[in-house]
């Protein structure tokens, strides 16, 4: 199932943050953002994440957050997560194979045709 | 990525900077050890646990797991005829990184092993210089096992290429790096 048909909103937040900034060694003041996900067509629960305005891991953080809240709707919608996973913003089962070469790499045994048998050596 | 060291400080400066999925700011969220907050020397002050007391000001100076990359440290022994151990985190079968980001790029394996095999590998996306020393703390105490000097002529070959750092020829001295979540910090 595809769950990347949400919006993802910005909004200011009223106060301003303290932090300190390593690189100038300044205590400084910032905006606090609120982000919100609401999916567009699925009935699943909108969630947020705060986070300061030109926070240095900010890419790394809402990604991370974004991949919580994909799991957490993914559960919602009574997928077990022992079972499967979001990859891509799609939910799909666990180990499943995907790929031509994933077949084509897959350890079978060989058949007698490519082997010959071999005499065991007594221990 | 740091709170201020003094001054005023409120929860939703706390917030903002360790980043929370509420607008309900309870500061248990923000344990040390928890889903926030690594156990780092810098975050010493905030309590392990619900029960113990907290304020504010334990606040003061700690640091978001920004800075920090991290991983479960593990062992892994090949096994055979010339079996070969492998210490740490993103190595060859070896538990992989959980968090590979940092304030200055992304690491993807730090590793040593038995036959000196093991690597460092990482990128930097800001910052000066290629050298600087790599400090290791272990999330359940917030000890350090050990830190990791690095220079062009640190061991064997490797170097910077492009904006990618490989470090190979990590040896034996490293077998520290099994223990388990390991908090990664370079400061340069």
């Amino acid at each position: 199932m595809d769950l990347s048909d949400f919006t993802k909103t910005l909004n200011y937040m009223p106060d301003l943050v303290r932090y300190f900034d390593e690189e100038t060694k300044e205590d400084k003041t910032a905006k606090e953002v609120e982000l919100t996900w609401k999916h567009n067509s699925l009935h699943v629960s909108e969630l947020k994440f705060y986070l300061r305005e030109g926070h240095e891991a900010w890419d790394d953080k809402i990604r991370t957050r974004e991949n919580e809240i994909l799991t957490m709707w993914m559960v919602e919608l009574g997928y077990d997560p022992l079972y499967n996973i979001v990859k891509d913003k799609k939910i799909i089962a666990r180990g499943q194979v995907e790929t031509q070469e994933q077949i084509d790499n897959w350890i079978k045994p060989n058949s007698t045709a490519a082997l010959k048998p071999t005499e065991v050596d007594k221990i | 990525m740091t709170l201020p060291s003094s001054g005023a400080l409120d929860y939703n400066s706390i917030r903002a900077e360790f980043g929370a999925p509420s607008s309900n700011v309870y500061i248990s969220l923000f344990n040390r050890t928890g889903a926030y907050v690594y156990n780092v020397p810098a975050n010493s002050n905030i309590p392990t646990s619900n029960g113990a007391q907290v304020s504010v000001s334990n606040f003061y100076g700690a640091k978001s797991k920004g800075d920090y990359s991290a991983g479960p440290g593990g062992t892994h022994n090949t096994g055979g005829k010339n079996p070969i151990t492998y210490w740490g985190t993103g190595g060859p079968s070896l538990p992989g990184m959980s968090d590979t980001s940092d304030s200055k790029g992304t690491s993807s394996a730090v590793y040593g092993s038995s036959n000196g095999s093991g690597q460092i590998w990482m990128t930097y996306t800001s910052g000066q210089g290629w050298s600087g020393t790599m400090t290791v703390y272990r999330n359940d105490n917030g000890t350090s096992p050990g830190s990791i000097n690095i220079t062009n002529n640190a061991f064997g070959s490797g170097g910077w290429s492009g904006t990618s750092w490989l470090l190979n020829g990590v040896g034996s001295n490293y077998s520290w790096l099994n223990t388990g979540q390991l908090n990664i910090y370079r400061p340069w």
